[in-house]
């Protein structure tokens, strides 16, 4: 329980919408970098 | 599995601190030249490696071992990966500090290439860190974004970051181009204090920072494990990262000698 959340939140009900969009975003964005590194490499060596 | 981590509590989470230990034993020998370029190149191969398991392994262990938060329901497994990205942006600035100072000390361009790379590895995980926070924000707060000290500080770094990497693609001497951004790379990390110390100096709507005690050991082995997944990812996209700018730095210097002299082309 993280209860330093607790003083001004009410409960949150549902919100898996967020949840898969921001960890959708979070491989995306490892996908995206990690390619764009690769391929910059790539092309520089 | 749950039952047995918890059962040995801090002993457990003490021994989750080792990998970090390791971690960063091995990135100063990536970096450093006390090891061969073959043993260098199996220490970042087995740090990809240890990322892309313990990434694998990290949706099932936020998404589905660990437990629902009492107030906020699913929506805090966001934390997961906000938190872990946003230290590893803090980490990037920290790197590119030093690794700034250390250019305007000893004048190596070694270092002005761990200083870029470190900037533009930082800036990305940043990116995506405030990102993912405004998705945790809309729910839990009722909007996406707020001029919160800690937000805005957030926002202060990620434009200062973009603004550095931009100033070094229009400098085109490499003397000029190193002095200049270390010089920036110092200035631009005041903001990083500023930052992480916002939610306990002004105390607006971000909480302030949580610890093992106020936090239910599940989730932060989760968070920990977490940490650690990002903190592999981070030092192999740090390293690859340097070894490019190391790359165009040789190009270079190789190019006047490489284009026929201006006489000759006219």
């Amino acid at each position: 329980m993280i209860t330093l959340a607790a003083d001004y939140m009410g409960h949150v009900s549902g919100g898996w919408e967020y949840v898969y969009a921001a960890w959708g975003i979070t491989l995306a964005g490892i996908v995206g970098y990690g390619s764009w590194l690769y391929s910059r490499r790539k092309k520089e060596s | 599995m749950r039952h047995w981590l918890l059962s040995y509590g801090s002993d457990t989470r003490l021994m989750l601190w080792v990998p970090w230990v390791l971690l960063a034993l091995a990135f100063a020998l990536i970096l450093s030249h006390l090891i061969d370029q073959k043993a260098r190149a199996w220490a970042w191969k087995g740090l990809l490696a240890m990322a892309v398991v313990m990434l694998g392994v990290l949706p099932y262990l936020a998404l589905v071992w660990s437990p629902p938060e009492k107030y906020q329901g699913d929506v805090y497994r966001i934390f997961y990966a906000h938190v872990p990205q946003i230290w590893m942006a803090m980490l990037g600035a920290t790197l590119n500090f030093g690794a700034s100072l250390a250019f305007l000390l000893k004048r190596s361009f070694k270092t002005d290439s761990i200083a870029e790379a470190s900037a533009e590895v930082g800036l990305y995980f940043g990116t995506v860190g405030v990102v993912l926070g405004s998705i945790w924000a809309k729910p839990t707060w009722g909007t996406w974004w707020t001029w919160d000290p800690r937000l805005t500080s957030a926002a202060v770094m990620l434009i200062v970051y973009a603004g550095y990497l931009t100033m070094r693609r229009f400098v085109e001497d490499p003397e000029k181009r190193a002095t200049w951004s270390s010089v920036m790379g110092i200035i631009a990390y005041v903001d990083i204090p500023v930052m992480f110390l916002a939610v306990r100096w002004w105390r607006s709507i971000h909480q302030v920072q949580s610890n093992p005690s106020t936090v239910d050991s599940t989730m932060s082995m989760v968070l920990l494990w977490s940490t650690t997944a990002f903190l592999c990812l981070f030092v192999v996209l740090v390293y690859q990262r340097y070894l490019l700018a190391e790359d165009v730095k040789k190009r270079e210097v190789a190019l006047p000698d490489a284009l026929p002299p201006k006489e000759l082309a006219t």
